[in-house]
């Protein structure tokens, strides 16, 4: 009488194995997926020859943060980044830091992505945890490689990165241990001008002949 | 029973039909509003510890008693970087070309090998010791001293690198206070035992007591060579950091420890 009962157990296996092979959309990997397809987009935006005419900079800037923007979640990144003190903040606060900060990366960070030329990104593999992946990836320049894996959660069927680790260096881990060492001194206004004063500052750099 | 095996069934079909379905329903969701800028949903979310990816202690406290000196010295070696060695590593730059930069930096770190040898047999990373072993023996016959990383391109023999440092750490020893060297740059009480022993393995450092003018030309060589590159992830990081000291001792920290769980082995 058991081992019927066992039986069943191994056909609903089999079954389950069948079907998660025949449908990519239930493979564990997705959070992977993701991430590739917003990786090949910018880079099919990078190698547009007619994109890249000085005078359409601004579009494909623009093109560029659209994918950005809809494959990072920078409202968890400044959760994450601000930490326990996030809680203290009203609506409008916590709106006005999210804006600030992720103008911040994307000031800082655009310029990185617009300099890749040659280099490829490979994927490496996956942890996954629920709604939570580590996405392990790699930048190979030349005979170089540069680690970079991305904590990615699923929101509302959509995989979104909250937190970048380039060679072992966590951007948020980093940037919380700078906030709150800003935040015990100065407090969250303290922090805000900070942020703003940095803004206005890499405005100013790009505008000169810096870069 | 015939109905007892046949539920479990019609509940994975379910299941992998949801799994098509859903994901693309919500595809199209999202699409529509990530049009017009950022998406602001969970901003109401408070702030939760959950994360299963995070480093177990979450953030470690700051050891920094030094820290007045350190920015002292911290201030130094940016000015140091931005008077001398961006000017001299430019011109470098220029003047060298690119494959030959590569070659010099290969051959250095050829060179190395010692170091890396005897920290992996001390962690008891025995394959790593016959990688680095391995590449040692091919880069420096077929690879010409070195020049051509011969192993790691044909071979696929990737570098291990280990040093005292984290050899200690392995060991269970914590980096202890923090300390920004002049010239040197960031280190640990334990990285600077570490970089002190690894000195005596380091076939430079040989040179260096023979002809003292010697070792330091090919200390300079060697570190001019990679400070365009180097260069450039210091200002990466000073223009995006609102406290770049402490955005330099945390990433120091952060980097230090994925080497030493060997998250990263180069």
């Amino acid at each position: 009488m058991r081992f019927p009962c066992k039986m069943k157990y191994v056909i609903v296996a089999v079954a389950l194995a069948v079907f998660m092979s025949a449908f990519p959309a239930a493979a564990a990997s997705d959070a992977t997926r993701a991430m590739d397809e917003t990786v090949q987009k910018i880079f099919s935006l990078l190698s547009d020859k007619a994109l890249a005419a000085p005078e359409r900079r601004e579009e494909r800037r623009r093109l560029i943060m659209a994918e950005v923007d809809r494959r990072f979640d920078f409202v968890e990144m400044s959760m994450r980044a601000l930490g326990r003190p996030w809680r203290g903040l009203n609506r409008e606060q916590r709106i006005e830091f999210v804006r600030l900060f992720s103008e911040l990366l994307k000031k800082t960070y655009i310029r990185r992505i617009e300099a890749y030329s040659d280099e490829k990104v490979e994927f490496r593999k996956e942890n996954r945890d629920g709604k939570r992946a580590m996405v392990y990836s790699a930048i190979i320049r030349g005979d170089q490689e540069i680690p970079i894996n991305y904590a990615m959660k699923l929101k509302k069927g959509r995989w979104r990165v909250y937190d970048v680790v380039i060679e072992g260096v966590s951007l948020v881990r980093n940037y919380r241990t700078e906030f709150s060492r800003v935040l015990r001194k100065e407090k969250y206004a303290g922090l805000v001008s900070r942020l703003r004063r940095k803004i206005e500052e890499l405005a100013a750099k790009e505008g000169g002949a810096d870069g | 029973m015939e109905r007892h095996r046949m539920r479990p069934l019609a509940v994975a079909v379910l299941l992998a039909a949801a799994a098509l379905v859903l994901p693309a329903g919500f595809c199209l969701a999202a699409d529509g509003d990530a049009g017009n800028g950022m998406d602001m949903s969970g901003i109401d979310m408070d702030y939760v510890e959950d994360d299963p990816f995070a480093p177990e202690g979450g953030a470690a406290a700051v050891n920094d008693p030094l820290e007045p000196l350190n920015r002292i010295f911290f201030a130094f070696n940016d000015r140091l970087y931005f008077w001398v060695v961006r000017p001299v590593s430019r011109g470098y730059d220029f003047v060298v070309p690119d494959t030959v930069r590569k070659g010099i930096r290969n051959i250095f770190f050829n060179i190395g090998a010692p170091v890396r040898l005897v920290n992996n047999l001390l962690q008891g990373e025995v394959k790593g010791a016959g990688v680095v072993f391995g590449r040692f023996l091919i880069n420096s016959t077929v690879g010409l001293a070195g020049f051509f990383d011969v192993a790691g391109s044909s071979l696929g023999l990737k570098p291990r690198r280990e040093d005292l440092g984290q050899t200690l750490g392995r060991y269970g020893i914590g980096g202890g206070p923090y300390i920004c060297w002049p010239i040197l740059g960031p280190s640990s009480l334990r990285d600077s035992i570490g970089l002190a022993g690894d000195y005596f393995l380091d076939p430079i450092s040989y040179l260096g007591r023979e002809d003292f003018l010697a070792g330091v030309s090919a200390y300079s060589l060697k570190k001019i060579n990679v400070a365009g590159e180097e260069g450039r992830v210091y200002e990466d990081m000073k223009r995006s950091s609102l406290d770049p000291y402490v955005a330099m001792r945390d990433a120091y920290r952060q980097f230090r420890e994925s080497r030493i769980k060997n998250e990263i082995r180069h």
